[in-house]
């Protein structure tokens, strides 16, 4: 498995999400190979932010992103 | 598949929630939702079906969080927004014969707009045959064997009406616009009568037929009644009356969801047509223009305007008022 430790994935970001639940999660997943990349990186600033803001990212546990993941960024 | 898109897009557009400041998510919530509705957007064009589905449902998905606030932050949640139809700010009286009598009515002419304004011509039986236009919000209506208006000596007007007399009530989606008309002056049919579409309101029963009121109001601004004992009224008695709900593509409706012998709250005599209604979200019939305002202010009971005349649980909204009178649909 090879991981990145540039960012979390986008797909990390919204299985971690305290903003959405689980049928959100689903949601979001499932369309997430099909957004396109602004979004992706819209979809992101806005998981992040919110993460952030919830203390629930730092730098002491950082994400991993998992390889051949589809429009994780 | 594009149908359901479209439609969720416009109910998110106009059911937006505004973000709870208890709720730490509420903006992430709130942006991840207007995401959804730009992925939408070309997403509901994909050639995969499924694809166009997964869309619908982020849609909803993202909708329905914001849109379901935890109990915890209910108390802040600001539910002061637009009802789908204003009740009136002042009673409307004007072009209204002066002297007491009874007057003919054409039958053609009734009206009877979403605040519960009723709009009509009269003649003098005796002078020239000149129909002179009229608008009253508060209006009694009672059975007749002729489509008359009674003026009394003092009190409000009684319009006798035939059995298969209509009142044509609109059935549009235009909000409720304008200044409400100030007592005295000179008004036209415009504002939340301005709809093309109408459906026929026939308060009366056929073969008669009694309705059990109370005496009191309903529980908000406005009210003016008392609470009192259960009564009937007959279709032959005078009162206050107000049309059931009707359902969309429904042409008429028959009978009153309440009738009253003292004068309902302005808001109780609101009537969302289900065209305002589906538009706005909000429930149909009768006195459904302060359903949020209701919530908001933790009345008992159901709520209003959500459940049909002639249920088990119709209120209406009111405190204490019932009706027992049925309605029924063409």
């Amino acid at each position: 498995m090879a991981a990145s430790r540039k960012e979390p994935s986008l797909t990390q970001l919204i299985r971690r999400s305290p903003a959405l639940d689980a049928a959100a999660r689903r949601r979001w997943l499932a369309v997430l190979p099909h957004l396109t990349a602004e979004d992706r990186e819209r979809l992101r600033a806005i998981l992040v932010g919110d993460l952030a803001a919830a203390n629930d990212l730092t730098i002491q546990s950082p994400i991993y992103v998992e390889a051949g993941e589809q429009g994780g960024g | 598949m594009a149908t359901p898109v479209v439609f969720l897009l416009e109910m998110a557009t106009r059911m937006k929630p505004r973000p709870s400041k208890l709720d730490p998510h509420a903006e992430a919530r709130l942006r991840l939702l207007d995401l959804a509705e730009d992925a939408s957007r070309y997403l509901r064009r994909h050639a995969e079906p499924s694809v166009r589905v997964a869309a619908a449902l982020l849609l909803a998905s993202s909708l329905a969080a914001c849109s379901s606030e935890s109990p915890s932050s209910t108390a802040d949640i600001d539910f002061t927004e637009a009802p789908a139809v204003p009740p009136l700010t002042e009673e409307v009286k004007t072009g209204l014969p002066t002297a007491p009598g009874t007057y003919p009515v054409s039958p053609t002419s009734l009206k009877r707009d979403a605040q519960g304004v009723y709009d009509f011509t009269w003649k003098n039986p005796t002078g020239p045959e000149t129909w002179t236009q009229s608008r009253a919000s508060l209006v009694k209506l009672a059975q007749g064997d002729a489509d008359t208006l009674e003026v009394p000596d003092s009190g409000d007007p009684t319009l006798r009406l035939k059995p298969d007399t209509a009142i044509s009530l609109p059935d549009d989606d235009a909000p409720t616009a304008g200044p409400t008309p100030t007592p005295g002056t000179s008004t036209s049919s415009t504002g939340s009568s301005g709809g093309n579409r109408s459906i026929l309101w026939f308060p009366f029963p056929i073969g008669g037929g009694t309705t059990i009121v109370t005496g009191g109001g309903r529980a908000g601004t406005g009210a003016t009644g008392s609470t009192g004992s259960t009564q009937p009224v007959a279709a032959t008695t005078p009162a206050y009356r107000d049309p059931p709900a009707a359902t969309p593509g429904q042409g008429s409706v028959r009978g009153s969801s309440s009738s009253s012998v003292t004068p309902p709250s302005t808001s109780a005599r609101t009537w969302t047509s289900p065209t305002r209604a589906a538009a706005t979200g909000q429930a149909g019939g009768p006195g459904s223009g302060t359903a949020a305002s209701s919530r908001a202010g933790s009345l008992s009971g159901p709520a209003s305007g959500a459940a049909r005349p002639g249920s088990s649980s119709f209120s209406g909204g009111k405190s204490g008022s019932t009706s027992s009178s049925s309605s029924s649909s063409s």
